[in-house]
C-alpha cells in the first residue's frame, strides 16, 4: 500500500474514532442523540459483568447526562453534606422537595477506559437557593464541551466554565432559575435546561416564572454577548442549533411560543404560537430543513410540530411541514434516526413517524409496567436504546417495524439520558456510572 | 314549579333496583351509571358508531364548556347537565375561577342556566384550581343533586327560574334569579357541618334510594400527604332528600386514608337487603344497609403485602352491582401515574371483613384503574389508566381479550346496543363489539382529551371532551360524500 494512502487511512480512522468517541453535550453530537459510528453492545449483565467494562460510584443526586471528550467522561452532581436526598419516579405530582442542608455542586472527570475518577472539583457550596420537584435533582442540566472548555449550568447557583483540567475560567450568575407550576409561582421545581455551545459562545435558556430570557456568553471570557428578554412560561427545554442554508438559528421550545433567534445578536427571527400546551421539556430536533418541536402539558393533546426553518415573524400553519395534534412526550426528547422520528412517551408508548411526512409508521408499548421514561432515547449501530426510570434499558432495532432486541436491567432508578461513545454505552443510574462495552 | 310525583318516582326507583324486570330501560340518563347499580349498559338502538367533528357528520350539536370538564353528563327532563369551570364566562359578570354546573337544552344544546360556586380559599388542598365541578348529578323528580367543589351536597330545580321565576325550596338566598341562574332548593355543607376536609376536590356523584341521597365525602389527607386532619369526619353520608338533613354517616377509614376518597356509591338490592356500596380511602370497599347506615361488610382491594404508593392503591372506581355480586377495581390519582391494579368480583351476602370469604374471583392483569365496569352478555368490560380495555368472564374473571388504546383512560367503557364505547386521553372514542372476541368497529376523535364516559339518552350519545359537550346522533342527511374519516 502506498505510504500516502496508509497515512490517509490512519488519519481518517483516527478522526473517525475520535468523532465516534465524543459525546459533547445533552444528546451528544449536534444534540442529535445519535452516535453515527459507535458500536455499543446490545446486551449486558451487571451481575456477571458481561459486557460491563466498569462501574463507578457517583456521589449526590443528579439527572444530568454524562458527556465524553477524548478519553474523559465528565459528569456533574449536587451532593448534600448530610443525608441522601430521594427522588420519586413515575407521575410524581406537583410537590417540591425542600433540601435545607448545604450542598456541594461538583464537576467530575472520569477515565473513559477504566472508569476511575481522575479529578473531582467542588464548584460551589451552599444551601440550594430554590427547592426542586420531588422527581428532580439540583444538577439536572447536562454540561457541554467543545474540547477546549466545559460549561456547566447549576441552575440558580450559576453558569460555570472550566478548562479541560477542571480549572474554573469564569462564572456567571443567571439569577434565580425559578421554574415550577405554570399558574402558581409558589411552586419551585428546579430547572433542567442545558447550556448549548455554538461556535465561540454558550447559549442558555432561562424561561422561569417571571423575567424569562435567552442569553449568550463568550466562552473565553464569560462576557454576556446578548440577552433577549421575553414573556414565557417556565420551561425545561434545551436550546437547539439549527442550520438552514446560510442561516443558523437558535431554536427554543417555550410554553407560549416556539422561537428562532439569530445566534449572533439574539434577535428573535420568528415565533410560532403554541396555545395548546404549556409546560415544555423536550429539546427541538433538527431534521433537514425543519425543526421538530414536541412536548407540553396537559397530556391529552401534546402536538408535534415540524417547522420549516428560515421563517420570519409570526409563523402560521403554512410554516409547518407537518404536525400532529397529539403524541408528544412530556419529558424525553424524541430521536431522529435514518429518516424516522422515534417518540417515546413518558409511559413507554413508542411511536415511529416518517420524519418527512409525519405519517405514523408504528406504535408499540415498550416495557409495559415500567414506572416511566424520563431519559431521552439514543441510537447507534442500527439500534435504539431507551432507559426507563426503573432502570431497564430496552434495545429496539431501528426501522419501520418494531423489534425489541433486548432488555437490560441496571438495577436502580435511571433518569439521565445515556451517552454513547465508540464501543461504549455510558449509563448514569441513581448512584453510579456504568461503562457498558466489551 | 316542581312537579312532585312521589308515587311515580318510587316506581322508577324500585324498577331500577331490579324488583321489576327492566324490559324497557329509561331513555333519560339521570345519573352517573344510568341506574343506581351503576352498570354502564344500555339497550338503546340506533346510535352512530362513528362521527366526524370537521364534517359535522352525526354531530347534532356542540356546546362550549369551561376550559376543563371532568364530570360525566347526565340527561333528564329535556336538560343535559355537566360540571366544568368558569372559563366559558357564560355570565360575563361572573369573573375568575369557579366551579360551575351547566344546564343545556337537550334538543339543541341551548345554554339554559348555571350554578356557580366560588373556589375555597384553601386552594389546591381542598379545591384544585380550574377543575370546576367534578360530580355527575343525579336527577330525580325534577331535582338535581350534585356535590359542589366547596364540599356541599346541592339540590336544585332542574327548571331553574324558567318556571315563571318561582324560587322553589326553602333556600331563598340566591343572589340572582334570572333565567340563566340556578334555583337552589337546599344545600348541605358537609365541610361546615361535619368537618370534612376533602383532598384536592369533592367529586362524588350522588345516588339515591327512596328518601335518602348517598355521597362519598372525599375526606382525605392534607397537603402534607401524611396527615389526615379530620379522621373522624365521615367517608360516606346519607342525607334526607326532602329536608337536606343528615340521616347517617360512617367514618370507617379513619386516619388510614391513603390519600383522598373519590369513589362514588352504588345502590342495589341483594337478597332482601338494599345495600350502599362504595370504595374508600383506605383501599377498602364497604357496604352499608341503605336505610340505617349499618355497616354490612368490608373488603380490602389490596394484597396484604402491598405498600402505598408503589403497590397499594386507593379506590376511585365506582362499584357495579350485578346479579347479587359487586365488581370493582382499585387504582390511584392520575397524578400518580401507572402501576399494578386489581379487579375483583365480591359476594356481598357475606358479613364482616369478607376479604377472604367474599372473594369470588380476582383478576390481576389489570393496571391501576379509575374506571367503572360494564357488564353485558356475561362479559365484564373494565378499562385501566394505562390504556387497556379488558374483557373478562363475569363468572370466572378469566380474560377473553385485552385491547390497547395507547392512551390513558380516565372514563369508563359504556355498552350500548351490544357495542362498547370508550374514550381516552388522546381524544379517541373507540367502538368495539361487546363480545367474546375482540373486534374494533370504529374510532372517532373528539379534538381533545376525553376524560368522560360516553352516555346515551333518548337516541343521542353525549360525550364531553376537555372543554366541549357533544350531542351525537345518526343524521339521515349526513353528507356522506363530503364525510369520510
Amino acid at each position: 500500500m502506498p505510504r500516502v494512502a496508509l497515512a490517509l487511512t490512519l488519519l481518517l480512522s483516527t478522526a473517525l474514532s475520535a468523532e465516534a468517541q465524543n459525546w459533547p453535550s445533552f444528546r451528544g453530537p449536534d444534540a442529535s442523540g445519535v452516535a453515527s459510528a459507535a458500536k455499543p453492545p446490545s446486551t449486558w449483565d451487571l451481575a456477571s459483568s458481561r459486557n460491563v467494562t466498569w462501574k463507578t460510584a457517583l456521589p449526590g443526586l443528579a439527572h444530568s447526562s454524562p458527556i465524553v471528550w477524548g478519553d474523559r467522561i465528565y459528569v456533574t452532581t449536587a451532593v448534600a453534606v448530610s443525608g441522601q436526598p430521594g427522588v420519586k419516579t413515575g407521575e410524581a405530582g406537583i410537590a417540591s422537595a425542600n433540601d435545607t442542608v448545604s450542598h456541594t455542586w461538583r464537576l467530575i472527570a472520569i477515565d473513559r477506559a477504566k472508569g476511575t475518577i481522575v479529578w473531582d472539583r467542588e464548584v460551589h457550596k451552599g444551601t440550594p437557593r430554590l427547592k426542586r420537584h420531588v422527581k428532580a435533582s439540583h444538577a439536572s442540566a447536562t454540561p457541554a464541551t467543545n474540547g477546549q472548555v466545559i460549561v456547566a449550568l447549576f441552575g440558580s447557583e450559576g453558569l460555570f466554565c472550566f478548562d479541560m483540567a477542571g480549572a474554573l475560567k469564569w462564572r456567571q450568575d443567571l439569577g434565580l432559575m425559578d421554574v415550577g407550576l405554570v399558574d402558581d409561582p409558589s411552586y419551585q421545581w428546579g430547572p433542567a435546561s442545558s447550556p448549548t455551545i455554538f461556535e465561540s459562545m454558550v447559549i442558555v435558556q432561562n424561561d422561569r416564572h417571571k423575567d424569562s430570557f435567552v442569553a449568550a456568553f463568550d466562552l473565553a471570557t464569560g462576557k454576556q454577548l446578548w440577552r433577549t428578554a421575553h414573556d414565557e412560561y417556565p420551561s425545561w427545554a434545551t436550546p437547539a442549533v439549527a442550520r438552514s442554508g446560510a442561516r443558523t438559528e437558535i431554536v427554543t421550545n417555550g410554553g407560549k411560543f416556539i422561537r428562532g433567534f439569530d445566534p449572533k445578536t439574539g434577535r428573535e427571527l420568528w415565533r410560532l404560537s403554541d396555545n395548546l400546551t404549556q409546560v415544555k421539556v423536550p429539546t427541538p430536533i433538527v431534521s433537514g430543513d425543519t425543526v421538530i418541536v414536541t412536548g407540553g402539558y396537559p397530556s391529552g393533546g401534546r402536538p408535534i410540530y415540524a417547522i420549516r426553518l428560515g421563517g420570519s415573524g409570526e409563523l402560521t400553519a403554512k410554516s409547518l411541514a407537518w404536525s400532529t395534534e397529539r403524541g408528544s412526550p412530556y419529558t424525553g426528547t424524541p430521536l431522529l434516526y435514518d429518516g424516522l422520528l422515534y417518540v417515546c412517551t413518558d409511559n413507554g408508548i413508542l411511536s415511529a413517524y416518517d420524519a418527512t411526512t409525519g405519517g405514523r409508521v408504528y406504535q408499540q408499548r415498550v416495557g409495559a409496567g415500567s414506572s416511566g421514561f424520563s431519559a431521552s432515547p439514543v441510537a447507534a449501530d442500527g439500534r435504539l436504546y431507551l432507559a426507563s426510570e426503573d432502570g431497564d434499558v430496552f434495545v429496539v432495532r431501528a426501522g419501520r417495524s418494531y423489534e425489541l432486541l433486548a432488555t437490560n436491567r441496571m438495577g436502580e432508578v435511571t433518569m439521565a439520558t445515556p451517552a454513547v461513545s465508540g464501543g461504549m454505552l455510558i449509563v448514569r443510574t441513581q448512584t453510579q456510572l456504568v461503562g457498558i462495552g466489551s | 314549579m316542581l312537579r312532585r310525583l312521589p308515587v311515580l318516582a318510587g316506581i322508577v326507583a324500585i324498577s331500577s333496583l331490579g324488583l321489576v324486570a327492566r324490559s324497557d330501560p329509561p331513555k333519560d340518563w339521570p345519573m352517573w351509571g344510568g341506574t343506581p347499580d351503576r352498570n354502564l349498559v344500555s339497550s338503546m338502538k340506533g346510535l352512530p358508531t362513528s362521527w366526524d367533528l370537521k364534517s359535522k357528520k352525526n354531530i347534532k350539536w356542540v356546546a362550549e364548556l369551561g376550559s376543563q370538564a371532568y364530570g360525566n353528563p347526565v340527561v333528564s327532563n329535556g336538560v343535559v347537565l355537566v360540571g366544568t369551570n368558569n372559563e366559558a364566562m357564560k355570565d360575563p359578570a361572573v369573573k375568575g375561577d369557579k366551579g360551575v354546573l351547566m344546564a343545556f337544552r337537550e334538543s339543541d344544546g341551548q345554554f339554559l342556566w348555571q350554578s356557580v360556586h366560588d373556589k375555597l380559599s384553601a386552594g389546591r388542598a381542598n379545591d384544585w384550581p380550574f377543575q370546576g365541578v367534578c360530580s355527575s348529578p343525579l336527577v330525580e323528580d325534577g331535582i338535581v343533586y350534585y356535590v359542589s367543589n366547596r364540599g356541599e351536597l346541592m339540590a336544585l330545580d332542574i327548571q331553574g327560574f324558567r318556571d315563571n321565576g318561582e324560587n322553589d325550596g326553602p333556600f331563598k338566598e340566591e343572589k340572582q334569579t334570572r333565567e340563566t341562574d340556578a334555583d337552589i332548593l337546599w344545600k348541605y355543607d358537609f365541610m361546615e357541618e361535619l368537618g370534612v376536609l376533602q383532598h384536592n376536590m369533592a367529586n362524588s356523584s350522588p345516588v339515591a334510594f327512596e328518601n335518602l341521597i348517598y355521597i362519598s365525602t372525599s375526606n382525605g389527607q392534607d397537603e402534607s400527604h401524611v396527615n389526615v386532619p379530620s379522621p373522624k369526619s365521615p367517608a360516606i353520608i346519607a342525607v334526607d332528600k326532602t329536608t337536606g338533613k343528615l340521616v347517617w354517616e360512617d367514618a370507617s377509614p379513619g386516619d388510614k386514608i391513603l390519600h383522598g376518597q373519590w369513589s362514588s356509591p352504588a345502590v342495589g338490592r341483594i337478597g332482601d337487603t338494599v345495600q350502599v356500596v362504595v370504595g374508600q380511602g383506605d383501599g377498602y370497599v364497604r357496604s352499608y344497609e341503605a336505610k340505617t347506615g349499618k355497616k354490612l361488610w368490608e373488603f380490602d382491594l389490596n394484597p396484604k403485602d402491598s405498600v402505598w404508593p408503589k403497590t397499594r392503591n386507593e379506590v376511585i372506581s365506582t362499584p357495579v352491582i350485578y346479579e347479587n355480586l359487586v365488581y370493582i377495581a382499585n387504582g390511584q390519582d392520575p397524578e400518580h401515574g401507572e402501576g399494578v391494579g386489581h379487579l375483583y368480583a365480591i359476594d356481598p351476602t357475606k358479613r364482616g371483613d369478607i376479604t377472604q370469604t367474599g372473594r369470588i374471583w380476582h383478576y390481576g392483569d389489570i393496571r391501576r384503574s379509575i374506571s367503572t365496569g360494564a357488564i353485558y352478555n356475561g362479559i365484564l368490560f373494565y378499562s385501566d389508566f394505562s390504556g387497556f380495555l379488558h374483557a373478562v368472564d363475569v363468572k370466572t374473571g378469566k380474560p377473553f381479550w385485552k385491547h390497547d388504546m395507547f392512551a390513558a383512560i380516565w372514563g369508563s367503557p359504556m355498552v350500548i346496543d351490544g357495542k362498547v364505547y370508550l374514550g381516552d386521553e388522546d381524544g379517541d372514542v373507540t367502538v368495539l363489539n361487546a363480545d367474546r372476541t375482540l373486534k374494533v368497529i370504529d374510532e372517532s376523535n373528539m379534538g381533545s382529551s376525553v376524560y368522560s364516559t360516553p352516555v346515551p339518552a333518548n337516541g343521542a350519545l353525549y360525550i364531553v371532551n376537555r372543554n366541549q359537550l357533544f350531542a351525537i346522533a345518526a343524521s339521515p342527511t349526513a353528507p356522506a360524500a363530503a364525510g369520510g374519516k
